[in-house]
């Protein structure tokens, strides 16, 4: 048994990813956009009692690199001696790959040429000559379609016969006439022209061109894309509900079980204290409120993702974006920051210049999240909607929350303008988006994928961050200090703050707690209520909303509660990352000062207008 | 006959061949390696619903661009 090391590189949007998660089994996530890509990933399979290692690379349209993810692309290849490199090329547009892949043969001999996208090439009408383009790149090309799972043995016994010698792989004389230097795609442009030829008509571009007119044209391309985003909202605010309820009883029912057993084995009831009403309370809210909407909403937008809708809307905005001196392709990152603002961080590296990618990096967490989504629907569900599930009440919720996003994109905008105008002065530079073929998503995988991503992700982080937040609460709110608990003293502090900016001590303190996890935020200002005195146990959006009123909510509160959900500091994840991506501790803090402060400026102003009209 | 424009005054539905970019700096190069290079057949296809960007085919591959990078790319319109 022999180990082998492979390299998947390739233009952006070729099927990479596609293409490692069919050899390896591993999931890496695909999505039908340029870039979805960005740091580079290992797995492996075995083949023939070999074991080979294999890279998947962020795309690069040339070696000649321009942007952060190309250039991870170019130094792995100058720097790991891989034993063969796989050239995934789309055979739909293989005009422009195959000058990539001559610019990669001129340099790495040990090559195997993956043809990829195969089906979408037949039904475009176009067809490839793959013994001649493999003798003229001198190297063996394999026909696969990745998502189909054609070609894929083929493909690794080519790896295979690279690797063992095999198939001794050698520049030809074309490829030597490239000439690195000038770069010019003469010899590229000559394999084309010999190897590939189109006949009929072109099917698949004739859709995308069809569907192009509706979600692009000046007359319906914003309108649909405003529904589309309405209709995510209302399939996560409606479909969640059932879970939701369903959920919530069942941990009701369960805790009542827990109690009793406690109480039969004569617990302590401090400890049955943290364990049950501040563990596990905290732990189940987490799970039966928030992950239900995160559920939904994840898996619905994988599959606009995969269709290759995210770039049109790149397309339609970025006008706008244009004029706050901010990059188009800043959009992606913040659809990706709608999921997690973490990703939508690390996302920014597809925005190949410095400057930009700073603005949209620092401009992220304007974008709320998916352990924010819920909070949101929480309150809009309890104060704006009449607490009912109606229909009626569904499109209230879901007519306010593109409302909100609407509105976080503008804010979106409005510090991308100010930024570019004071902290990264320049003008913009160079923007080229590519607009890819619609294509019909994997449905099912995607749908299954993403829903078990998102699922464990959630309660992977509940158990990690709510447990503990559960716990300290729940000692906060019972050790005593004199006559008032530690959390009293605590939330007594910040109470003219609070108020100050229309919410209460309780709110800001569930904010601040709230850093490692948003999800955490609402099942911390739940339990800070109930333990100073309303014992109330949480059934549905009915209880809720008579603790919190209990408690002094208005709809001035519920308004700044928003506000503050979405303007607040990232979550600590998200910190992280971008201390990692801008390697600056005071890109960092600017990061998490934004946000904060305009969020507590607008609070502020907002409850004051609402307090003088009302 | 045929002139030579700025690629922005390509009308949508029109098809150009690349003559010459210009300008040399970061953003013509990027546009180059996305396949843009001279003596390419190049197609406008349609506008933004705001107007800019406009999406071009080139290479067998849709790409958008900015009106202020489109008037660094100079083509040659056919009649
Ligand atoms: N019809 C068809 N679609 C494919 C095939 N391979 C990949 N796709 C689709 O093409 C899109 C892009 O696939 P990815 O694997 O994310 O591409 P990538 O090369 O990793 O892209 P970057 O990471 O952006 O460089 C996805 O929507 C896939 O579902 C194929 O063989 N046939
Ligand atoms: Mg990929």
């Amino acid at each position: 048994m022999s180990r082998y090391t492979i390299a998947l590189a390739g233009n952006p949007n070729v099927g990479k990813s596609t293409v490692f998660n069919a050899l390896t089994g591993l999931k890496q996530h695909t999505g039908n956009w340029t870039g979805k890509t960005v740091e580079r990933c290992e797995g492996s399979f075995k083949y023939m009692q070999n074991e080979f290692t294999v890279t998947d690379l962020p795309g690069a349209y040339s070696l000649s690199a321009f942007s952060e993810e190309e250039t991870i692309t170019r130094d792995c290849l100058l720097n790991n001696n891989y034993d063969c490199v796989v050239l995934v090329l789309d055979s739909g547009a293989l005009r422009r790959n195959l000058r990539f892949a001559v610019q990669v043969l001129s340099m790495y001999e040990r090559a195997v040429i993956c043809l990829n996208l195969c089906d979408e090439a037949r039904r475009s009408g176009i067809s490839v000559d793959d013994k001649l383009l493999s003798a003229m790149l001198g190297a063996p090309v394999v026909k696969c379609s990745a998502v189909k799972k054609q070609g894929l043995r083929e493909l690794k016994a080519a790896c295979m016969d690279v690797c063992t010698g095999n198939i001794t792989c050698q520049k030809t004389a074309l490829i030597r006439e490239y000439d690195p230097i000038s770069d010019d795609n003469t010899v590229a442009d000559k394999i084309f022209t010999t190897c590939v030829s189109q006949s009929g008509i072109n099917k698949v571009r004739r859709r995308t061109e069809k569907l192009d007119k509706l979600l692009t044209s000046k007359a319906t391309g914003i309108p649909i894309m405003l529904l589309l985003c309405a209709a995510l909202f209302w399939l996560t605010a409606v479909g969640a509900n059932y879970p939701s309820e369903w959920l919530s009883s069942l941990f009701e029912a369960i805790k009542t079980y827990l109690s009793r057993f406690c109480g039969f084995i004569k617990l302590p009831h401090f400890i049955s204290g943290i364990l049950i009403d501040g563990v596990y309370t905290t732990l189940s809210w987490v799970v039966s409120v928030m992950l239900p909407p995160m559920a939904i909403f994840f898996p619905l937008f994988s599959l606009i993702e995969d269709a290759g809708y995210l770039p049109r809307i790149a397309f339609n905005l970025d006008r706008f974006f244009a004029k706050s001196g901010a990059h188009g392709k800043q959009s992606l990152c913040m659809m990706m920051g709608i999921g997690c603002n973490a990703c939508g961080v690390t996302g920014c590296r597809i925005i190949e210049t410095k400057r930009e990618r700073l603005i949209a990096v620092l401009t992220n967490n304007f974008m709320p999240c998916n352990g924010r989504l819920p909070i949101l629907i929480a309150i809009l569900m309890m104060y704006f909607a009449g607490v009912s599930s109606g229909i009626i009440a569904s499109v209230k919720v879901t007519l306010l929350l593109v409302f909100i996003i609407v509105m976080c994109v503008l804010l979106t905008l409005l510090a991308s303008k100010l930024l570019s105008m004071t902290i990264v002065k320049g003008a913009p530079s160079g923007f080229v988006l590519e607009l890819p073929p619609y294509r019909k998503p994997q449905i099912i995988k995607t749908v299954c994928r993403s829903f078990l991503d998102r699922t464990l992700f959630v309660l992977g982080r509940a158990a990690i961050v709510a447990t503990p937040a559960g716990a300290v609460i729940w000692l906060c709110a019972n050790v005593y200090i004199g006559n008032t608990s530690v959390l009293e003293h605590c939330t007594d502090f910040l109470d003219p703050f609070g108020k100050f900016i229309g919410l209460d001590g309780v709110i800001v303190m569930a904010f601040i707690l709230g850093f490692p996890a948003n999800e955490t935020v609402i099942p911390i200002i739940m339990m800070s209520y109930m333990a100073s005195g309303t014992m109330c146990d949480y059934s549905g959006y009915e209880q809720l909303y008579a603790l919190f009123t209990a408690n002094g909510w208005t709809v001035t509160t519920a308004v700044c509660m928003i506000i503050m959900t979405v303007l607040h500091f990232p979550c600590s994840t998200t910190c992280l990352t971008i201390k990692k991506e801008t390697g600056s501790i005071k890109h960092t803090v600017l990061a998490m000062a934004i946000p904060t402060i305009s969020g507590i400026i607008i609070c502020a102003v907002v409850s004051h207008i609402i307090a003088v009209f009302i | 006959m045929s002139s030579i424009i700025r690629l922005c005054d390509l009308a949508p539905n029109s098809k150009a061949v690349i003559h010459s970019f210009a300008a040399e700096n970061a953003s013509v190069k990027r546009v180059k390696d996305l396949g843009i290079a001279q003596g390419e057949e190049i197609v406008c296809l349609f506008r933004s619903p705001f107007s800019d960007p406009t999406a071009y085919r080139v290479n067998g591959v849709t790409v958008a661009l900015r009106k202020s990078d489109c008037e660094k790319i100079l083509v040659k319109a056919y009649e």
